[in-house]
């Protein structure tokens, strides 16, 4: 049973608001993105099928430093919180 | 637009976008913020250098790229041909034909230079990088040729495009009169003529399609390379806050 103390509340509240706060943000992002291309016109069922082209085309070798940073960081972040 | 001295003024109107784009499928390496001036200069330079050139020696090179095509095909047109490719590998190629090439990548063939030589500077001329793809694309070619092929390819006769056969006046007139083979064949020009003008529009609005297909491209690495340094600030931040965590639990222990 961890120990409650000003930094461990201030953990629980900080990680609370930061998961509500993405996932609000990360549900209103798609639900937009659902509700813009919800139309079944002819030309908004083009554009959506050329914007899947256009995410698909795009190539992760192109951002490939700043992903290898992103996975050290995670790395390291892992690490760190299994210190605790 | 063929090579001669009329399409420069016609040349010089272009937007810049349309003459770079030109300029590429000319073969010569123009980027996308090449001045105007830069770009006209190096467009007729390449014009008056397919002037030089002799035809059968470019039809030489397409031949030997087995590329089909009319044998009365313009310089012009072979050139545009010959840029779309990416070689590196001469052998079968006339004399003749290696001059053309080496002129059209701005490799001046020098006196008395053994063909070799002239190759190998060729190839340099195309940077590490090209050649690098092309070792790398050669060795996955042997091996996925090694496992699908079944024997030598073998590399029949080359042969022409048919040409258009011109219309005879006599046998018009025989099969549709006088006043109706007159009127078939104003009515056939004007339609080359709108045909032409529908083709130009076409590949005018196809570049436009392309440029922008190509500026959505640039905003989506934009915005996926922006979306990633927000992700690298979170972890960061959330690190920091972890070490400052781990700094608070060992002064308390």
């Amino acid at each position: 049973m961890e120990s409650w103390s000003l930094f461990t509340l201030y953990r629980r509240i900080l990680f609370s608001a930061v998961s509500v706060y993405v996932l609000i943000r990360v549900s209103l992002f798609l639900w937009n993105w659902v509700v813009a291309s919800a139309n079944d016109s002819r030309e908004i069922h083009v554009l959506r099928r050329y914007l899947v082209t256009l995410i698909m085309r795009s190539r992760l070798r192109r951002f490939w430093f700043d992903l290898l940073q992103i996975g050290v960081l995670v790395i390291l972040l892992g690490t760190l919180l299994r210190m605790h | 637009m063929p090579p001669d001295a009329s399409t420069s003024p016609s040349l010089s109107e272009l937007p810049l976008d349309e003459l770079i784009r030109y300029g590429q499928s000319l073969g010569i390496s123009l980027s996308e913020d090449t001045p105007k001036g830069e770009a006209l200069r190096k467009v007729r330079a390449r014009q008056e250098l397919l002037l030089d050139l002799d035809r059968d020696a470019l039809l030489d090179v397409v031949m030997w790229l087995r590329i089909p095509v009319r044998r009365s095909a313009g310089k012009e047109q072979l050139a545009e041909l010959i840029a779309q490719q990416n070689l590196s590998d001469f052998r079968g190629l006339s004399d003749r034909g290696l001059e053309v090439l080496s002129n059209l990548w701005n490799v001046v063939p020098r006196a008395g230079e053994s063909r070799s030589d002239l190759e190998s500077r060729m190839r340099r001329s195309r940077g590490p990088i090209a050649q690098w793809r092309r070792l790398r694309r050669k060795v996955v070619g042997s091996v996925v040729a090694r496992i699908v092929a079944s024997g030598e390819e073998t590399r029949g006769d080359y042969h022409f495009l048919p040409e258009d056969a011109p219309s005879s006046i006599r046998r018009d007139i025989e099969e549709d009169g006088l006043m109706g083979s007159v009127a078939k064949r104003i009515r056939g020009v004007a339609d080359d003529y709108v045909h032409e003008k529908l083709d130009e529009i076409e590949r005018r609005i196809d570049a436009k399609l392309d440029e922008i297909d190509q500026r959505l491209g640039e905003w989506r690495d934009r915005e996926v390379a922006h979306r990633l340094n927000i992700l690298k600030l979170t972890l960061v931040f959330s690190i920091l806050v972890v070490l400052l965590s781990l700094l608070y639990d060992y002064l308390r222990a």
